[in-house]
């Protein structure tokens, strides 16, 4: 009797296996295609109002101006710019995202006229008081995430693949994301956080898809809800820009204190 | 055409050219003196305006920070500043600047040796946004990937002092300043720095030759008797270092060289670590640390150490908290500060600042500041 058991657990255990890895190479095609489909956009530009509510519904807004400028070896280069709250305006945010390891920070504070470089592994933490932590802005490398699909399923009216992202950074606030990536364009419409504890904290829902330079999407409205405290952040993008011309000069310490 | 008519004048002129890239505060500050002795005030107000804005000229841009501050018991603070007033232009690579600027350098928090090029405006406090800007024509590139800057400044601005009574004043009144140079305030300065970061480590490395910014005060037996700060000259070099980790700052700034024909050395080594998201709230706690070293002799303690603690809330209000403590190497003087600040809504802030000297030794510089403890609250409208 023994040996058809242990056929059957060796069966079962290559069976399990299988799948679980057939899944893993699932999800990664299609991370990675939604990486592909992204790749040459060069670099971009656009304007945001991030408009915070609190539990009570009281709101209250700030606008954001962005640069990236689209990584070769290592991760996207971005500029954020503060132009409100008016005592914060003039402040910019300088980010090198790395493939692997912490990003490199810079802080431009304009009463002082000083470049701070900061510690980033505060990735975890909050975006200017809002419901984004510093890791969901920050450019999406395929490196950070391992990738499990999951199913197929519907979503407004889209067929969507769903795929699980755990993060592969200890320091990330999340024990894993569930994606609902479109199968037709590869865009993300919906991500679940799950926080350390495995608990549901934030849904993230993307709207109003446009098509730019005949291929780049991008969502002109990202609504962030915190589940756990009943907050809520939204940010409308406005004058999305491709191919504008910028270069890696526009994305270091001295273009940081020269930031219109 | 005096200073302030010729300011006032600039100031008029772009007043009237005033156009969508401008910005500005008004803060009002009230302060109160819990120690304050018999011969000075326990209570004062202060407001300050600033204008700060920006312009495309046809073949230059002109950038401004317009400072004008009144005080309602101490007229050391007054002031019309133009901290930057300078019109730029870029050559390839190569930016030029003329006129009044306004920079940093340096890396520590508690205190920046090397940055030499604007003098304190002390009448406001020490803190280092209070700065008087640089009549200069400066020049800043890249060589390979690092920013080199020359800076040569035309004349030297002297530090502002309180009032007599004021705090902290000298409790005598503040006659002319001397200097080591014969061209006096007319003696022009140079400097130069380059900069650039290997992984993650970041480095500075400057030169000075000019006028010292921080006076040493010699009494003049009139009557009354008078206090007069002199200036010597100073040549040096200044080394910055920070090495940033994932939650870790390890900070270093080096100052040697000459004063009036004497050596002296000067350095600051510091650290700050942050815990981010402490007791799972949204709160970033940093604890930070400096060790400072000046054998100048114009710096009131050879040795100092500060700790601090810096609380950050990073809420919709950025409300956050920094306490620093501050004993010289014999625990014989100690500054107590503690910095609270929060918006109230948009475009308003508020700040609390409370130091509190202490010191039981009679000859301790700290001794004789103790009647300036200074409990103020800052109410700021921003446009």
């Amino acid at each position: 009797m023994k040996s058809p058991r242990i056929i059957l657990i060796v069966l079962f255990s290559y069976l399990f296996v299988g799948s679980v890895y057939a899944s893993e190479g699932k999800g990664l095609e299609i991370a990675t295609e939604v990486d592909v489909r992204d790749k040459g956009f060069g670099d971009t530009t656009s304007t945001m109002t991030m408009t915070l509510f609190d539990q009570y519904g009281n709101s209250t807004s700030r606008k954001i101006r962005n640069r990236t400028l689209e990584g070769t070896d290592e991760g996207d280069l971005s500029l954020v710019i503060f132009d409100t709250p008016a005592d914060v305006k003039g402040t910019a945010f300088l980010s090198h995202t790395k493939k692997s390891g912490s990003d490199d920070q810079w802080l431009y504070l304009p009463a002082l006229k000083r470049v701070k470089r900061i510690a980033s592994s505060n990735q975890a933490g909050p975006f200017m008081g809002s419901e984004f932590a510093y890791e969901d802005i920050s450019s999406q490398e395929l490196e950070k995430y391992t990738y499990k699909y999951l199913r197929n399923e519907d979503y407004q009216g889209l067929d969507c693949f769903v795929v699980e992202y755990d993060p592969i950074d200890r320091k990330s606030g999340y024990s894993k994301q569930i994606v609902w990536i479109d199968t037709k364009e590869y865009r993300s419409h919906k991500i679940e956080f799950y926080d350390r504890k495995e608990s549901l904290l934030k849904t993230l829902v993307y709207k109003n898809y446009s098509k730019y330079n005949g291929k780049f999407w991008r969502a002109d409205i990202f609504e962030m809800e915190n589940h756990q405290t009943g907050k809520k952040t939204t940010l409308e993008f406005d004058d999305w820009k491709f191919q504008t011309g910028l270069s890696a000069k526009d994305f270091n310490k001295k273009s940081l204190k020269k930031v219109r | 055409m005096g200073y302030f008519a010729k300011i006032s004048g600039i100031w008029l002129l772009l007043a009237i050219q005033v156009q969508a890239e401008t910005s500005g505060s008004i803060e009002i500050t009230g302060s109160y003196f819990p120690k304050s002795l018999d011969a000075s005030f326990d209570t004062n107000i202060t407001a300050e305006a600033k204008v700060i804005g920006y312009e495309e000229l046809d073949d230059f841009q002109l950038e401004y920070e317009i400072v004008i501050r009144k005080s309602l018991n101490d007229n050391g603070k007054d002031i019309i500043e133009p901290r930057q007033l300078f019109l730029s232009k870029t050559f390839g690579d190569i930016d030029v600047y003329l006129g009044y600027r306004h920079t940093f350098w340096g890396v520590a928090e508690s205190r920046n040796l090397v940055d030499l090029i604007n003098q304190q405006d002390m009448a406001a406090g020490m803190s280092p946004d209070n700065k008087l800007g640089a009549p200069s024509i400066s020049i800043e590139t890249y060589l390979g990937s690092g920013e080199l800057q020359y800076w040569y400044i035309s004349r030297f601005r002297e530090r502002t002092f309180n009032d007599t009574n004021a705090h902290p004043g000298f409790g005598m009144p503040v006659s002319s300043a001397q200097f080591a140079h014969a061209k006096g305030s007319e003696a022009s300065d140079q400097a130069l720095r380059y900069a650039n970061s290997i992984g993650d480590i970041d480095y500075a490395l400057s030169i000075f030759d000019g006028t010292a910014r921080e006076p040493l005060f010699i009494v003049q037996e009139l009557d009354p008797p008078t206090i007069a700060p002199y200036y010597e000259r100073m040549r040096s070099v200044g080394l910055e270092l920070q090495y940033t980790g994932e939650s870790i700052l390890y900070k270093f700034e080096g100052l040697t060289g000459t004063q009036s024909g004497k050596d002296f050395d000067a350095l600051v080594l510091g650290t700050e670590k942050t815990v981010y998201t402490i007791f799972e709230t949204q709160w970033d706690m940093g604890v930070l640390f400096e060790y400072k070293y000046d054998d100048r002799a114009q710096v009131l303690i050879d040795r100092t150490i500060v700790s601090g603690v810096r609380l950050t809330a990073n809420d919709e209000f950025d409300t956050n908290f920094l306490v620093l403590y501050t004993v010289d190497d014999a625990f014989s003087q100690s500054l107590f500060g503690l910095e609270a600040s929060r918006r109230l809504r948009n475009g308003m802030t508020l700040d609390i600042n409370y130091l509190l000297y202490q010191s039981d030794i009679q000859n301790l510089p700290f001794y004789s500041l103790v009647d300036d403890s200074e409990l103020s609250l800052t109410l700021g409208y921003y446009f």
